[in-house]
């Protein structure tokens, strides 16, 4: 009862969001219209009690895996740009009655037309990527994820009123459920190898007897669920039709929340094994991080519908977070001695060469570039005549966004902020993330392995810059799109501009801390380093060392 | 630090009026020049007065073998003060302006003024449109002389890489300035990518670098070089990363493709970036590796391979951009060509001086006086394309068109003769001594290695074609009827065209190549004014012979030698092949294909994957996840060979049960069938009877409560699916081609997951979670004085677990049970009244998604209500309409 309790006391921010999300069930269902229109500022201040509380609370329980500060981190990462993705999506579902043409101006009735249960979703999936951070149960990981896509598929068919919305909501179910079949397998079978289901018993069970076979196939079939998540190979194929199926703005979410969850629990998963990774795993998620850039990149670059583009580029950025996690935390003493070629130079108190705080670095730095390139796409909206067109009037295809730097200087500089931070030019935050990832990928002591997956960042990095480059010029030199207009949605265009503006701040003064408390939060963890597990230290490296 | 801020503003000079000079009215031009010519000036000025150079002479007689002495002589330069920016990245603020960074910085300035000049001269001030040019140029211009400011005079590694790919990005909005013009977008994005790439691999060479040694500062770099292992394969991995970027920016062969393509720029961007500064950046950092990493000819430093692997490179690229030149007849093709061969020359420099050779008793590294050679090269090119973009301007960019031309505009053919001079390196101009200092260094590295004859013989051809270059251009421009070019005028001409200014305005198209020409003819004449001003930024004097100094041109006709030889050689050669009449036609270059295959080949690629992956198809998709589930699983088995046994080991107990193989049997011949029948509700049943055969199992099992637990769910769950099916539209039969595959994958993803269940049932770890609920059912453990601890005190270790253990849970479910009755209720009871039904076909797609994949029971149940309050018209009516 104690030690529930106790857990309880640490969950309050997520609690707050639960109740939060009741209240916007509440309101946001209510008879009365000013009720209803009431639920986005509900939803809002819940997420800020709960970041509030977040930061008030003292977090010292002490992570099983040695992640201690991560939750800490994950949480306010998602409900700091959960504000965002909030401000984002405030109003969408208001507007699906207005799209209607036809039948809309006869059955318009403020009662329908603000649909409240969407800020409701939006909040538990938000819950869900929270519990995910502060998981010490597979069980418990395994709810907390479910809990963050189950309101998406919702948030997806209900937000859009065309066929590809429901079409791609009833994808994103049933490959989610497979994915959340795999994975739950492999936790079952974690649970077979160890007889435990809580990380703290895994890991003693794990150190006293040692890393099993049956272990690491639990552990890459949960990993291959979780690509799911993070929209990698060879679980990305939904990406592209969801992310053109939803609103943009839900967009926006799915690229960002349930992401991140997916990121966190694959750390978590992985530290079960700890670093340097077993064979099999780190064969796996090499193969799994090459693929997806290298598929991500050349999909993006062939199409012609931009939230396309941007769901194959999230995907290819997925790839780019895969390097971080191969190369797992700040190597412990004993491995340091080794890297290092002369004495106390390479200060481990500082974020470069570890790949989790990479991570949990390129997480909001890659979102919040993301967000305000959604944000722009769903600030415009196309006016397709009479013609019934299955897009709507979202903006979506190149030509809608053709000479935006004529009519809207302004939202073509954030568009122009997201695009080069997500190319990884200096000095926006995806610069430095990149600067993080690599170096990490170098640090590991992978040989050869680290080259090829450098190698392949950068190239992939080459590929990149020409499908963002190509948005960039169609915008700033293209010629004037004449259907193309700006919705009177204020708080969308702030959130895209506040977006672009975090992301170079992230990339300037912003970055030392966030990389410095994503360096806390992750540098103890969970590393073996047994000499025999450990590739042959390079024996020019080893004579430098004094 | 005040030297930090002082360079700091120096760097940002440029920008920042750049942006100022947008501030006033358009009309105002001469105002807007004078402002944008304020930035590279104070630059200039604060560069200046804050140099920081080695002691030339302690580093100009130094040639010791000796650690420590190497160590001492780095130290001479020294970097600002760092202000803190990003220590966590290590990518703070602090530059290191030594003979290298400084004097590039200088040059960066220095030119930049003249570009601004060059610019209003060049735009014009007739039209709107030039006021425009003008109005978005100096802004931009002055952001990539930031970026180049910043990029030499960095001292943080990543600070460097960082204002690196900010030239590329200035780069890329300069290359692309005609914005309507499909052509001009392309090669600057082409521009952008390459050297982007090479950027990246920057990163990842720094990154390497940086991660393996802690090393993020040039200063540092010189600092600790005598700690660093040379040899080690992650040093020598950085190093060739870090020279992939090098190679692109400096568009070496295979990748200088994109510097001929950025000509579709305006001749002041071409002025500036692809003559003097930015393609000079690669040069600038083979230079800043040079010694270190090229071992600045101490045998204790740098890298072996440093000469082997940048000297080839080097020399193809030199000899390839002369060749190509010649066969090119517009002007500003021609000049990138000859840029492309002057780079490898100048890379080739610094690859010879990774080597040494041994003169009286001493060894020597093969280089001399390398900043004397950039700068000389900056000083022809730069003249070269301003009155290139002059003449092109007034007449024709395009040579043949050109017959004659010193009668129209003698100004500009002087001053671009003059240039020429200096490309051909004739005596006279600094750039004679220039390849006499290569052709030494040649002749002093071959004396071991004869293989670098073969470099001596690219030097002299190259030199052959720079020389008749300048014969082409001489007797085209003055009109020599035998030997000169000459074509009827082509009116298709790609440059901005403006009515010519007169005045000074108007001299501005071509005067700022005066002085730069100048500096030439000085060097070559008055070569100790040169040596007193470049002197000082030299580092890399060694050669006893030319005690010090660059030789002047007595000195070196006074003094014949090998290198004089070939040196004389090539200006032959040059003058038979400029007035023979060989290499007279244009030519195309086969490395433009590069880029467009490259980016088409991406694109194939992208539109197979699209074809193969991304079908659209949900049962694709699902194919795509098993078979990577397959394959995953395929790999732990030749991973582990003791899957094979577990998995025999499992099979070994069948013979326990009969009944339950029979069981079994039958639940795979179900699933088999699923897949084989047609109808849908026909599947549903198989798959019922699928279900009640695992109920049959568990009640073979002896495990009463799980059957009728799971006996209730199987009930439910067909008839609600039954149910829902009979809503659904009418089947339409379907043909499926590809039953094969899918059953195929279907059994193998079943072996598979089957396999793993044995695995997993064999395996016995030492602890498991449910011993604690075995051990605590009843009572708890023993205690010493023979009782025992307080236990759940219950028999069915179900029920206590449910109601003890595990009592919140219970409590939990419990209440999610009451919510979704909550829910049932409210939709059977609360829908008519409240808000208006849609259409029904909108209504079914939003249920469909309410559904929930771990609690089949509501998900069936949510539909089925809302669907009985329909009237059996609209049912039948939708049917008829979706049918």
């Amino acid at each position: 009862m104690e030690t529930l309790l106790a857990k309880l006391g640490t969950l309050w921010p997520e609690i707050v969001l639960l109740m939060g999300a009741v209240s916007c069930l509440a309101t946001g269902l209510n008879h009365s219209p000013f009720a209803r229109r009431l639920t986005p500022a509900v939803a809002a201040a819940s997420m800020l009690v709960a970041a509030l509380l977040v930061l008030i609370i003292p977090d010292d329980t002490v992570h099983p895996l040695g992640l201690d500060g991560m939750g800490w981190f994950v949480k306010l990462a998602v409900l700091g740009v959960g504000l965002l993705l909030l401000a984002l999506a405030a109003g969408v579902p208001d507007a699906l009655m207005q799209q209607r043409r036809t039948d809309a101006a006869v059955t318009f009735d403020a009662g329908t037309s603000i649909k409240g249960e969407f800020y409701a979703f939006f909040l538990l999936s938000a819950t869900g990527a929270m519990l995910t951070a502060g998981a010490t149960d597979l069980v418990w990981l395994f709810l907390a994820l479910e809990l963050v896509s189950l309101p998406t598929y919702v948030m997806i068919a209900t937000t859009r009123d065309t066929a590809i919305a429901q079409e791609s909501a009833i994808k994103y179910f049933f490959l989610g459920a497979m994915s959340a079949a795999v994975f739950l397998y492999g936790f079952a079978l974690i649970y077979g190898a160890t007889g435990f289901t809580d990380f703290e018993n895994i890991r003693a069970a794990v150190e006293a007897d040692g890393v099993n076979p049956l272990l690491i196939v639990g552990v890459m079939m949960s990993v291959l669920g979780l690509c799911f998540k993070v929209a990698a190979v060879p679980m990305h194929v939904y990406a592209a039709d969801v992310y053109q199926g939803a609103a943009t703005p839900v967009t926006a979410f799915l690229a960002y929340v349930p992401k991140v969850a997916g990121f966190v629990a694959l750390m978590l998963v992985l530290s079960l094994v700890g670093w340097p990774l077993p064979t099999p795993v780190l064969a796996l998620l090499a193969v799994v991080a090459v693929l997806t850039m290298t598929l991500g990149n050349l999909l993006a670059c062939v199409q012609g519908n931009l939230k396309r583009v941007l769901a194959y580029s999230s995907i290819a950025q997925s790839g780019y977070l895969m390097l971080g996690l191969i190369a797992g935390p700040a190597l412990g003493a004993d491995v340091e001695a080794v890297l290092t070629l002369f004495g106390g130079s390479r200060d481990v108190s500082q974020p470069i060469g570890n790949g989790l705080a990479a991570v949990l670095f390129y997480l909001p730095a890659y979102g919040l570039a993301t967000i305000a390139g959604f944000g722009v796409l769903g600030v415009l909206w196309v006016d397709r005549g009479e013609n019934p067109d299955p897009l709507d009037d979202e903006a979506q295809t190149f030509d809608s966004i053709s000479g935006l730097w004529h009519r809207h200087p302004f939202l073509a500089g954030v568009l122009l902020v997201s695009m080069l931070s997500l190319v990884g030019i200096p000095p926006l935050a995806g610069f430095m993330g990149k600067v993080l990832l690599g170096s990490s990928i170098v640090s590991a002591p992978l040989q050869t392995l680290s080259y090829v997956l450098l190698i392949a960042l950068v190239i992939n990095s080459a590929i990149s810059a020409a499908y963002y480059l190509r948005i960039i010029i169609v915008a700033f030199f293209g010629r004037d799109a004449e259907a193309t207009h700006v919705r009177p949605t204020p708080l969308r265009f702030a959130a895209a501009a506040v977006a672009a503006v975090i992301a170079f701040a992230l990339g300037g003064h912003l970055a030392t801390p966030v990389a410095q408390s994503a360096h806390e939060a992750t540098r103890h963890g969970v590393v073996k380093a047994p000499p025999s597990e450990l590739p042959e230290p390079d024996t020019a490296v080893a004579d430098a060392a004094p | 630090m005040t030297a930090t801020w002082m360079l700091l503003l120096g760097v940002l000079a440029p920008v920042l009026t750049g942006l100022t000079s947008m501030a006033l009215p358009r009309l105002a031009v001469t105002p807007r020049v004078l402002i944008a010519l304020a930035g590279p000036a104070l630059a200039f000025c604060l560069i200046l007065g804050n140099l920081s150079l080695a002691g030339g002479e302690a580093t100009a007689t130094h040639a010791s073998h000796d650690t420590h002495a190497v160590e001492s002589t780095y130290h001479a330069a020294e970097p600002t003060a760092a202000l803190a920016w990003l220590p966590s990245f290590h990518l703070n603020v602090a530059f290191l302006p030594d003979g290298l960074g400084g004097f590039f910085g200088l040059l960066v300035a220095g030119v930049g003024m003249l570009i601004v000049l060059y610019a209003r001269g060049y735009f014009g001030n007739q039209s709107d449109a030039a006021r425009n040019d003008l109005y978005r140029f100096y802004p931009t211009l002055g952001f990539f002389t930031t970026a180049m400011l910043g990029l030499v005079l960095a001292d943080y590694t990543l600070l460097t890489l960082l204002f690196w790919e900010l030239t590329s990005i200035s780069s890329f909005l300069l290359i692309g300035w005609d914005r309507e013009k499909p052509y001009s977008i392309q090669r600057a994005l082409q521009a952008f990518v390459t050297t982007g790439l090479g950027g990246m691999f920057l990163l990842g060479g720094l990154a390497l670098f940086g991660g393996v040694t802690g090393i993020w500062r040039w200063s540092e770099l010189a600092l600790h070089a005598g700690d660093v292992d040379w040899a080690a394969p992650l040093i020598v991995g950085s190093f060739l990363l870090m020279l992939v970027g090098a190679f692109a920016k400096s568009a070496q062969w295979p990748l200088h493709y994109w510097l001929p393509g950025a000509m579709a720029a305006p001749t002041p961007v071409s002025a500036f970036l692809h003559s003097a500064t930015m393609v000079k950046a690669g040069v600038f950092l083979v230079g800043r590796l040079f010694p270190t990493f090229g071992g600045g000819g101490f045998e204790n430093l740098g890298i072996e391979t440093w000469a082997a692997v940048i000297i080839p490179f080097g020399t193809v690229t030199m000899l390839y951009g002369g060749i190509t030149a010649v066969c090119k007849h517009d002007l500003k093709q021609i000049f990138a060509y000859t840029t492309v061969s002057q780079l490898g020359l100048l890379i080739a420099m610094y690859g010879l001086g990774g080597l040494t050779y041994t003169y009286h008793d001493h060894a020597y590294a093969a280089l001399d006086f390398d900043i004397t050679q950039i700068a000389n090269h900056a000083f022809y090119k730069a003249p070269l394309f301003i009155c290139a973009g002059a003449i092109g301007h007034v007449a024709s960019r395009r040579l043949p068109e050109l017959f004659g031309a010193i009668k129209q505009h003698p100004a500009i053919c002087v001053t671009m003769l003059a240039a020429g001079w200096a490309l051909a390196a004739l005596p006279g101009s600094i750039s004679f001594q220039a390849k006499e200092l290569f052709l030494y260094a040649i002749y002093h590295a071959a004396e071991s290695r004869p293989v670098l004859w073969l470099v001596m013989l690219a030097t002299v051809l190259t030199a052959m074609c720079n020389v008749a270059i300048f014969v082409r251009l001489a007797t085209t421009l003055l009109g020599v009827e035998r030997f000169g070019l000459k074509a009827a005028p082509d009116h298709d001409h790609a440059e901005h065209h403006h009515e010519q200014e007169h005045g000074f305005a108007g001299a501005l198209i071509w005067l700022p190549a005066v002085p730069l020409v100048a500096l030439q003819f000085i060097g070559g004449i008055a070569t100790p004014l040169w040596d007193a001003l470049i002197g000082p930024f030299e580092t890399n004097v060694y050669y006893p012979g030319f005690h010090g100094h660059v030789p002047s041109l007595l000195h070196v006709l006074m003094h014949p030698s090998v290198p004089l030889l070939c040196s004389g050689l090539g200006i032959a050669l040059g003058v038979v092949l400029g007035l023979s009449p060989l290499l007279r036609h244009a030519h195309d270059d086969i490395h433009n294909q590069i880029y467009p295959t490259a980016a088409s080949l991406t694109d194939a690629l992208g539109r197979l994957a699209l074809r193969v992956f991304q079908t659209g198809n949900v049962r694709h998709y699902t194919l795509a996840t098993l078979a990577a589930l397959l394959a995953g699983f395929t790999a732990a088995v030749i991973y582990d060979p003791g899957m094979w046994g577990a998995l025999g080991a499992g099979l070994g107990t069948v013979t326990e049960s009969w009944p339950g193989v029979f069981l079994g049997a039958v639940i795979c011949v179900t699933a088999v069938m699923i897949p084989l029948t047609e109808s849908r509700v026909v599947r549903v049943l198989i798959l019922g009877a699928c279900g009640f055969t695992v109920v049959a199992m568990y009640v073979l099992m002896q495990a009463p409560d799980l059957a009728l637990t799971q006996l209730f769910f199987e009930l439910i769950s067909v008839l609600l699916f039954v149910l829902v099916l009979r809503m659904l539209p009418g089947e339409k039969p379907t043909k499926n081609p590809n039953a094969f595959v899918r059953i195929t994958a279907s059994v193998a993803i079943g072996l598979a997951v089957g396999w793993l269940t044995l695995v997993a049932a064999g395996a016995n770890p030492t602890q498991r979670l449910g011993s604690y609920f075995i051990q605590n059912t009843y009572h708890g453990p023993a205690l010493e004085d023979g009782g025992y601890a307080h236990g759940g005190g219950g028999f069915n270790i179900v029920n206590v677990i449910l109601v003890d253990f595990r009592g919140f849970d219970t409590l939990g479910e419990i209440c999610v049970l009451g919510l979704a009755a909550l829910g049932v209720w409210s939709m059977m009871f609360g829908r008519g009244r409240g808000l208006p039904l849609r259409r029904g076909g909108q209504r079914n797609g939003e249920q469909q998604t309410t559904s929930d994949p771990t609690g089949k029971v509501r998900a069936g149940a949510d539909p089925a209500p809302a669907e009985y309050k329909r009237t059996t018209d609209e049912v039948v009516q939708e049917r008829g309409v979706t049918a």
